[in-house]
């Protein structure tokens, strides 16, 4: 028989989390015993039969075999029906697809992630990769921006990223609500960028989040010294196969898919459609 | 098995043709009505709206007068989600031809009596309350309907992909209205899912399922115009179903 | 090996490969122009091969159905719906951009991880192409290399001389098919006709298209106030990425199965001149300009292919140009980015 790779396996959802009013963090376990062999960076694609499949960032740790995870904002069809789901109910799952963040690459570097909103989903398997092999790699700066405090994700993992050695997590907000106490920063995470020294040609950026504030933030670095191939990106795109077929996720001659999620600047470069 | 997907089905301004849609669907409604509950739906019972939330409403015709905007308010209160079935509920549909026309005019037009006709401008639903959802076409199509109705038992807001009429008048094979006859035909600006049932039978699309985002309307009365379309026709064309709004005309 | 047939023969031909269990597909002439149609054995009398371009793309329209549903779901079980492994199909008659259209498209689908009902249908599929004898203003293959002959691709190779065919074979499986069909073999004389066939219709295509530099060119020109113009124009109505041989998206799309209870997954064709194309999340758009939409299409063709599987994505059958309702024409468009053209 021919391998189909639009043919979903089945997948229990074990738990589900609330991360804030419009996001949920599931946690997923493979039908069949497998494992999610996923790399930081990684996206798998999660079918709710009878509505149809979108992509995900897996921002679980990489080390955990059991199980993996998604973190969902409700925005749509398929993400509304995952809202719908509770656990002991089967959805469908592919991938693990496309380029994980460089994390041998950048080993030895000092990282600088910059994650705005939900782009802090696929920076967390990098966070957790990085506390369990913290001897690969220098100092650790994780610049992360919501709207509001309430629209952050992960909070409850803030602490403990905190304390991994020679790791530091700063905060902003655009906005803070009048009843709601907030003692880190208000302003565009890039401003962020003003606690950091980076040791120049010793740092590796990884940042994600909407497209508007990668494109600044980038900008702002390549003005500081950074080189294009030392700042990368996690985009997003409209998908839906995964696998460079459907033709959607196209910017210029890459696919998001496949040569993707995950590019540097210089990749990036020229291709029209994108932080222009 | 979830609850039933509580349903009313409602009527304005319309000739009741989308509401027949859901009729005919036959053994199709045996099995849509596994998953739905019909708890008011005047074309086939005498029951009197309840006085209990709906899931969802579908709701045909446009409103065209203020007991019809009280109602459609009250509907909206009342539902959970609410579908604007057909072009009439969409845009205003056919009737939205009248309202560049004084009302007085129009209705000593149609009727002998006109001193008993209480209508105003004819507008689609969205004109006086939030929408969920579009079920485009004169009439609906049957597929979208059962799709809808399908997204709805699962608790999730419909997808009415957004392709063409052209588009799927090229799949099935068809040659161009336009090119071959001149003929102005509304299918490159329109949202697509009837099929192409016009161009299929030889007939100019109409765009009764109204302009599709992102397309050039515009674009396509040049093309026209510069194919020899006569003014005249171009208007009556644009005027059916309401896409001078496209143009800003 | 090369043989003659005569062109009264054909019929008998078309009825001998239906004969080995082939599903035959043939262009026959429609209300317009020739279709693409499902040939019954009683109908080979219907082909006819007297045509320069049908509206459609026929070789996609058969290899990745406008409309294909992937799996059913049903009681918690996934059921394939590949196409049948031991089904034959043959089409007879389809032109060199066709075919060649065709083994861009394997670049795409049979790269890995391969698309299976892809696969499944080249595999069972034979080639019968015919070579160009006339050509109308909308061709431009002679620019881009895939025509109006044919050099390797096919199963069996058809050039029209007039009163009969040369028939090339350029597969095992070709030679199979007409091994057991008696033909006389070709001589050189017929050879020397079909290169003056191929000459003259070569020499009758007028539309031209520049491809020196045409990559650097194109990157260069992303930002041309051209694609704003052609935005004026353009409808977006996408017919262009139906009609194209060489336009692979697609949508996919669960639908209910009221019948069985169960859910349908199907993929459609796509377009990238759509809004919906390039929409994510949250009413986020990537090319929410029709101007940024065009300029995918036509950098798609004549750009980016080369970078992503190795050549341009166009075969210059012309047909995006014919069923344009705008009138926009994809070598107008790369000779304006030239300044050769107002």
């Amino acid at each position: 028989m021919l391998e189909n790779p639009y043919i979903p396996v089945f997948a229990k959802v074990v738990s589900v989390r609330n991360e804030n009013s419009t996001t949920k963090t599931f946690t997923l376990r493979m039908v069949n015993g497998g494992a999610m062999r996923f790399r930081p960076g990684q996206f798998d694609i999660v079918s709710c039969f009878g509505v149809g499949e979108s992509a995900f960032s897996i921002c679980s740790s990489p080390e955990e075999k059991d199980v993996f995870e998604n973190t969902v904002r409700r925005v749509g069809r398929v993400t509304t029906a995952l809202f719908n789901t509770k656990p002991g109910d089967v959805l469908g799952v592919r991938g693990p697809y496309g380029k994980p963040w460089p994390l041998e690459k950048a080993a030895g570097n000092d990282l600088i992630l910059i994650a705005g909103g939900m782009g802090l989903a696929p920076l967390r398997p990098v966070i957790h990769y990085v506390a369990r092999h913290r001897d690969l790699y220098g100092s650790v700066d994780i610049l992360y921006g919501a709207r509001t405090p309430g629209d952050m994700i992960y909070t409850y993992e803030f602490d403990s990223w905190r304390n991994i050695p020679n790791t530091r997590l700063y905060l902003t907000v655009d906005y803070v609500p009048p009843d709601v106490s907030w003692e880190h920063d208000v302003g565009v995470v890039t401003e962020l960028l003003r606690y950091v020294k980076p040791r120049m040609r010793y740092t590796t950026v990884f940042i994600c989040g909407p497209e508007v504030m990668m494109k600044f933030a980038s900008q702002m670095l390549l003005r500081i010294g950074f080189y294009p191939s030392e700042v990368y990106l996690s985009l997003e795109r409209r998908m839906k196969c995964g696998v460079g077929k459907c033709g959607h996720c196209q910017i210029g001659y890459k696919y998001v898919c496949k040569d993707g999620p995950v590019f540097n600047m210089e990749e990036i470069g020229l291709l029209p459609d994108v932080i222009e | 098995m979830a609850d039933k997907l509580k349903v009313g089905v409602f009527k304005f301004t319309s000739c009741s043709g989308c509401q027949m849609v859901l009729v005919h669907l036959e053994e199709s409604l045996l099995e849509v009505l596994k998953h739905v509950e019909l708890k008011y739906f005047r074309m086939v019972s005498d029951d009197d709206l309840p006085d209990e939330p709906l899931d969802a409403a579908l709701v045909e015709g446009a409103v065209t007068n203020e007991e019809e905007a009280a109602m459609l308010k009250k509907i909206r209160r009342m539902s959970r989600f609410l579908v604007a079935a057909g072009a009439c509920a969409a845009t205003g549909g056919i009737n939205a031809m009248k309202n560049i026309i004084p009302e007085g005019e129009v209705e000593s037009m149609v009727y002998s009596s006109p001193e008993h006709i209480r209508s105003g401008k004819a507008f689609g639903l969205n004109e006086y309350v939030r929408v969920d959802a579009y079920l485009y076409g004169c009439p609906i199509d049957r597929n979208e309907l059962v799709n809808t109705l399908m997204s709805l038992v699962l608790r999730v807001p419909p997808y009415i992909p957004g392709l063409t009429v052209c588009m799927e008048c090229k799949m099935k094979g068809n040659e161009c209205v336009f090119l071959t006859r001149k003929e102005p035909c509304l299918g490159p600006v329109t949202v697509g899912g009837c099929g192409a049932l016009c161009p299929s039978n030889n007939v100019a699309c109409e765009g009764c399922r109204g302009v599709l985002n992102g397309t050039n309307v515009s674009g396509l009365v040049s093309a026209w115009e510069n194919a020899g379309v006569s003014p005249e026709l171009i208007r009556l064309k644009l005027r059916k179903y309401n896409f001078l709004q496209a143009l800003g005309r | 090996m090369s043989f003659v047939i005569r062109r009264e023969e054909i019929p008998h031909f078309s009825r001998h490969v239906i004969s080995k269990g082939y599903a035959l597909f043939a262009p026959v002439k429609g209300e317009y122009r020739h279709v693409f149609r499902r040939i019954g054995e009683n109908q080979v009398e219907e082909i006819s091969l007297n045509y320069v371009r049908t509206t459609m793309p026929p070789l996609k329209t058969l290899l990745i159905p406008p409309r294909e549903t992937l799996f059913r779901i049903k009681d918690g079980r996934i059921e394939e719906t590949l196409p049948d492994p031991n089904s034959r199909t043959a089409i007879l008659g389809v032109h060199p951009c066709d075919v060649n259209a065709m083994n861009l498209l394997e670049r795409v689908y049979m790269d890995r991880p391969k698309d299976p009902y892809f696969e499944a249908r080249r595999k069972n599929l034979l080639v019968i192409a015919l070579n160009c004898k006339n050509s109308d203003e909308y061709c431009f293959c002679t620019s881009l290399g895939t025509g109006p002959s044919l050099e390797e691709g096919f199963d069996l190779l058809l050039t029209d001389l007039g009163d009969r065919f040369l028939l090339e074979v350029g597969s095992k499986r070709g030679a199979e098919l007409v091994g057991d069909f008696y033909m006389p073999q070709a001589t050189s004389v017929d050879i020397l006709e079909k290169n003056d066939v191929i000459r003259e219709a070569r020499n009758s295509i007028r539309r031209h298209v520049n491809t020196a530099g045409l990559q650097r060119l194109m990157t260069g020109a992303l930002y041309n106030p051209v694609w704003n113009e052609l935005a004026e124009k353009c409808t977006g109505c996408g017919a262009c990425n139906m009609v194209c041989p060489t336009c692979f998206c697609f949508n996919v799309v669960d639908e209910p199965e009221l019948d069985t209870g169960g859910v349908l997954r199907k993929r459609t064709w796509d377009g990238c001149l759509l809004w919906e194309y390039a929409e994510v999340a949250l009413g986020g758009n990537f090319r929410r300009d029709l101007s940024a939409r065009i300029r995918q299409f036509v950098n798609h063709k004549m750009n980016y292919w080369l970078n992503q599987y190795g050549s341009l994505g166009c075969v210059g059958c012309g047909r995006c140009i014919e069923q344009c309702p705008a009138g926009i024409d994809i070598t107008r468009v790369v000779a304006r980015l030239r300044g050769e053209t107002p």
